[in-house]
């Protein structure tokens, strides 16, 4: 492999890595603060998508202006986050947080089946395809091979600036402190009197409201079809599970890892591409069973 | 002149399996009057203060603070209304500093919410400063308080429950896991902040000494009931309680 | 006196059953299809489906078939290979179907043909394209009222060696399941018997319903083959097909798509001019000999209409079953002297077999196996459409691509030469014709 071919790898790898980390740190937000394992994120990142791809396509067929493209991926995300995530939350998982973790898998996982049939009756089987901001941005050539500008230069400019805004919100401002107490110790920050239902509702919506936004930005590169999201959650689990649960800045790194990995494979042995994402977890998990930057949490009481 | 009752429980029953922890319990608390509470372990002094703090709930009776009942109520609740406790373990934000313990209570107090506003600068910010000056723990203040020894944990746990302005504050062990020969001075300097801060203070003790020479009363327990009660004097002095608890203490 | 009657009764009851050998006329005539109504292959399903109702109707409007109405009962093959067994036995042994249609799979034809021999039950393989049952095995109640996979990849080869001649290289990417290795090998095979100095640079086999095939696509823009094979469909060609147009790797490399006849309308402008498509079979909304032809032509708006979409090619499929079902049931009529035919005559009609659905004529050959012509165009951009259609298209007649009875196709494949090459008629047709 020569200096070219290393450099592609990269720039694939980073991509690739963009999308996994939009869909894999509201995961790991919600595990974090909620400690639910939330099978239906997959489901989030599919609406988005259908969302994106269904409105964009009506609209740009009308003659709307392009340049909309990237609010409606906004729209779509906060339409995931509020629509969807809110209620879910409030009806559903409010209820079982004090079960144990097998039923509040089961339920996050019926949500999940519930919604693919959801997607199903709305958008149909069709794949639905809307490339709109894609096009907009034209192609950077770099080495003799060209890579679409959206690919290349906003998506992973957009997965950084998520990651730092999360991190200052969460570091910084006062409610991502109060998030952050209430993470770290729900007892602790309910015994002085942090309402933590409001800190799970904007959890639960923030985390929701990215996987729709992750699938949003998805839909302008590629077939929107039935399944995206259960391919989305397997994959966004083994970034979480091998960044750590709960780690924002671990699932930017393990998604690299992970975006990185499955690239140099397709160049050096395409036939392991699929196995890739798994083989590293199973590695990282091996060594350190917490996760790279994961916290070996011991009960209080 | 009797002071005005802030806390009060009336007929309080539990039976945890078999295991009665609450056998008709009334008990008064006086503003005013810091109040110890002896017994031998498994006497159901901690459920007690559970049952007064809303971790548990009993099956029979009644618990009032300032008139009004709680006996239903959650803990979160109840620490909004003015009763604050603090744990044999301090609970605190280990990630955390110091100073950011008592941000975030007086965050959680005032239900702030702000999502672009930095913790630093919330208006308590002064309060909670002086909070750390009154136990002592001002030069600490950027510390994470996973970094700090016990003593000074277990002051800043202290500082934390008065950030929220309780009226009453209920303390299980305060001296437990301190080293002997800071347990005084861990007293001393709790004793005086509760005072400035007009809070009174119930607390559960194994150590006469500190029983002695803090509390305005005693109360003793056994097999889940009041036994008795009265000053330090009168109940170190007692026959059955020099038998039943001191002796276990020696 | 009442024996008497009895005797009677029963002579008149023996008598009318014996005579003309006929079977008893049923109220309708029970058809079982399998088809994906769910899941990333109802793309083919779901228009298949649409079109044999339509067609159904429709030849029930005109007296069904023998004067039976026909009527269809659908099996979704998204649920799975365990289901559709279950309930293919429910269909043949509880419904009692005259026939069955299955399936899209090949994964599922591979179980049901074993199935329907021993259930003894009429079966039309009406969609999947695997060559290897009838080569592996005889079977005497099973027909494919289609080409396979052989004459559908063969056809690719000639059609690329017959426009670009001089091609030096060739990647693959396919989609990594039975029917993506297996178009694969038989494509390859015959490519290399045909024109043994081209260069294979890379095989690509992404997972299937794979959402992102960007690293593929740079691969490929490093390595510049002349000519990139994909026998995927539905939602991974789309996504391929528009992935490398954004990226201009279309610019570099001629595409050759198999079963791109089945996404034309849906990619719109997304494949550009001069890349290869076919449709397993003959199978166009504008054959080049069909579309002026009034019931071609009427029955393609009237589909459009219902479903909002041209026809595609399992749609074509779905006619040549249903009017191989029909011409059988008439031979085996006629050859009964007027009267209904009895399962096993139907059957036995099927032999040699010719019928049209609405494409050209296909026949079904000594071993089952149902010769149809294969079509293959050029992209371009045409008037009146605001996606890419065929031109330069060439029709190859089934017989000469068709393994031959008897062969295994890898084999047969292996001994193709120049002489082959130069041997093969074709018939050339351009868009506007």
């Amino acid at each position: 492999m020569n200096a070219q071919l290393f450099a592609l790898a990269v720039f694939d790898g980073v991509a690739y890595a963009a999308l996994v980390f939009m869909v894999a740190v509201g995961l790991t937000l919600i595990f974090g603060v909620l400690r639910i394992l939330n099978v239906a994120h997959g489901s989030f990142y599919a609406i988005g998508a259908y969302l994106t791809a269904s409105i964009g396509g009506a609209i740009f067929a009308a003659g709307y202006a392009p340049w909309l493209a990237l609010p409606l991926m906004f729209l779509a995300a906060a339409i995931v986050g509020i629509v969807l995530g809110g209620p879910i939350e409030r009806l559903l998982l409010r209820r079982i947080y004090a079960k144990e973790d097998a039923l509040q898998l089961l339920v996050t996982f019926a949500v999940f089946m519930i919604l693919e049939d959801v997607q199903r009756l709305i958008w149909g089987t069709q794949p639905y395809f809307e490339a709109t901001a894609l096009q907009q941005l034209g192609n950077i050539e770099v080495f003799g091979v060209f890579y679409t500008t959206y690919q290349l230069v906003v998506l992973p400019l957009v997965a950084i600036t998520v990651l730092i805004s999360l991190r200052l919100f969460l570091r910084k401002t006062l409610s991502g402190k109060l998030i952050l107490a209430v993470t770290e110790d729900r007892e602790t920050a309910t015994a002085i009197g942090i309402d933590a239902d409001k800190v799970y509702l904007l959890t639960f919506v923030v985390g929701a409201a990215l996987a729709g936004f992750g699938g949003a930005l998805a839909s302008a590169t590629t077939s929107v079809v039935p399944g995206m999201g259960a391919d989305m959650i397997v994959l966004s689990f083994a970034v979480v599970a091998t960044a750590g649960l709960g780690q924002i800045e671990g699932a930017a790194i393990a998604a690299l890892l992970i975006g990185l990995g499955r690239s140099f494979a397709v160049y050096l042995m395409p036939e392991l591409q699929v196995l890739i994402p798994y083989l590293i977890m199973l590695l990282v998990l091996l060594v350190r069973p917490e996760g790279l930057f994961g916290v070996v949490r011991t009960r209080k009481i | 002149m009797t002071s005005e009752i802030l806390l009060e429980t009336k007929g309080l029953e539990i039976n945890f399996g078999g295991v009665i922890a609450a056998d008709n319990v009334s008990v008064e608390i006086h503003a005013g009057k810091n109040l110890a509470i002896i017994g031998p372990n498994g006497a159901g002094k901690t459920t007690f203060l559970n049952i007064c703090t809303g971790y548990t709930k009993p099956n029979k009776g009644n618990v009032y603070f300032c008139g009004r009942e709680v006996t239903q109520k959650s803990p979160r609740q109840i620490t909004r209304m003015g009763v604050a406790r603090a744990f044999q373990i301090p609970q605190l934000f280990s990630e955390h500093t110091a100073l950011e313990n008592l941000l975030i209570a007086a965050a959680a107090r005032e239900q702030r919410w702000a999502p672009f506003m930095k913790l630093g600068q919330i208006p308590e910010r002064d309060e909670m400063m002086h909070l750390l000056e009154l136990v002592n723990c001002a030069q600490v203040s950027d510390r994470l308080v996973n970094e700090l020894p016990e003593g000074q944990r277990k002051l800043i746990d202290i500082a934390v429950a008065l950030a929220l302005r309780p009226k009453l504050l209920l303390l299980d062990e305060p001296t437990s896991g301190v080293a002997s020969s800071e347990k005084f001075g861990v007293m001393d300097i709790l004793t005086r902040a509760l005072a400035e801060a007009k809070v009174t203070s119930v607390f559960v003790e194994h150590d006469m000494g500190i029983v002695e020479k803090y509390a305005d009363e005693v109360a003793v327990w056994a097999a889940g009931a009041v036994q008795l009660r009265g000053t330090p004097q009168e109940v170190l002095e007692h026959p059955d309680v020099i038998r039943d608890v001191i002796g276990e203490e020696l | 006196m009442r024996r008497w009657l009895t005797l009677a009764a029963s002579a008149a009851v023996l008598l009318s059953t014996a005579t003309a050998s006929a079977a008893e006329k049923p109220d309708e005539l029970k058809i079982g299809i399998t088809a994906f109504l769910s899941g990333p292959a109802s793309v083919f399903g779901e228009p298949a489906k649409a079109a044999a109702d339509m067609m159904i109707e429709e030849m029930n409007a005109a007296g069904g078939i023998g004067g039976v109405p026909i009527r269809a009962f659908f099996v979704d093959e998204g649920a799975g290979g365990e289901a559709v067994l279950s309930e293919y036995r429910r269909l043949v042994q509880d419904v009692e179907v005259d026939a069955m249609f299955a399936s899209i799979s090949s994964g599922n034809c591979n179980k049901v043909a074993p199935l329907a021999e021993d259930l003894k039950v009429l079966n039309f393989m009406w969609d999947c394209g695997t060559q290897r049952i009838f080569e592996e095995n005889d079977y005497r109640y099973v027909f494919r009222t289609q080409g396979n996979a052989t004459p559908e990849m063969l056809s690719t080869v000639l059609y690329l060696l017959k426009t670009k001649p001089d091609f030096q290289s060739i990647a693959v990417v396919n989609q990594d399941y039975a029917w993506g290795r297996d178009s694969w090998a038989i494509f390859s095979t015959a490519l290399k018997a045909l024109k043994p100095d081209v260069e294979v640079v890379a095989e690509f086999f992404p997972k299937f319903g794979t959402p992102d095939f960007s690293t593929e696509i740079s691969r490929l823009q490093a390595m510049r083959p002349d000519v990139i094979l994909s026998t995927s469909w539905g939602g991974d060609l789309d996504t391929f097909v528009r992935q490398a147009s954004q990226r201009g790797l279309t610019n570099t490399s001629t595409l050759v798509l198999p079963l791109a006849e089945s996404s034309l309308e849906r990619l719109g402008n997304a494949l550009p001019p001069g890349h290869i498509v076919g449709g397993r079979g003959d199978h166009y909304f504008l054959h080049p000999e069909k579309k002026s032809d009034p019931e071609f032509a009427e029955f393609v708006e009237a589909f459009r209409e219902k479903t909002g979409a041209y026809p595609i090619y399992p749609v074509f499929h779905m006619s040549q079953a249903l009017n191989a079902l029909k011409a059988a049931y008439e031979k085996a009529i006629e050859a009964n002297g007027g009267e209904w035919p009895s399962h096993e005559q139907v059957v036995d009609a099927m032999q040699g077999l010719k019928f049209q659905g609405l494409g050209r004529e296909v026949q079904i050959r000594s071993d089952g196996q149902g010769i149809e012509a294969m079509l293959l165009g050029t992209t371009t951009k045409a008037d009146g459409y605001d996606f890419a259609v065929l031109d330069n298209m060439m029709l190859f007649d089934g017989g000469q691509i068709t393994t031959p009875v008897g062969e295994v196709s890898l084999e047969w494949l292996g001994t193709l030469d120049q002489d082959f090459l130069d041997g093969i008629e074709v018939e050339s047709f351009s868009h506007g014709q």
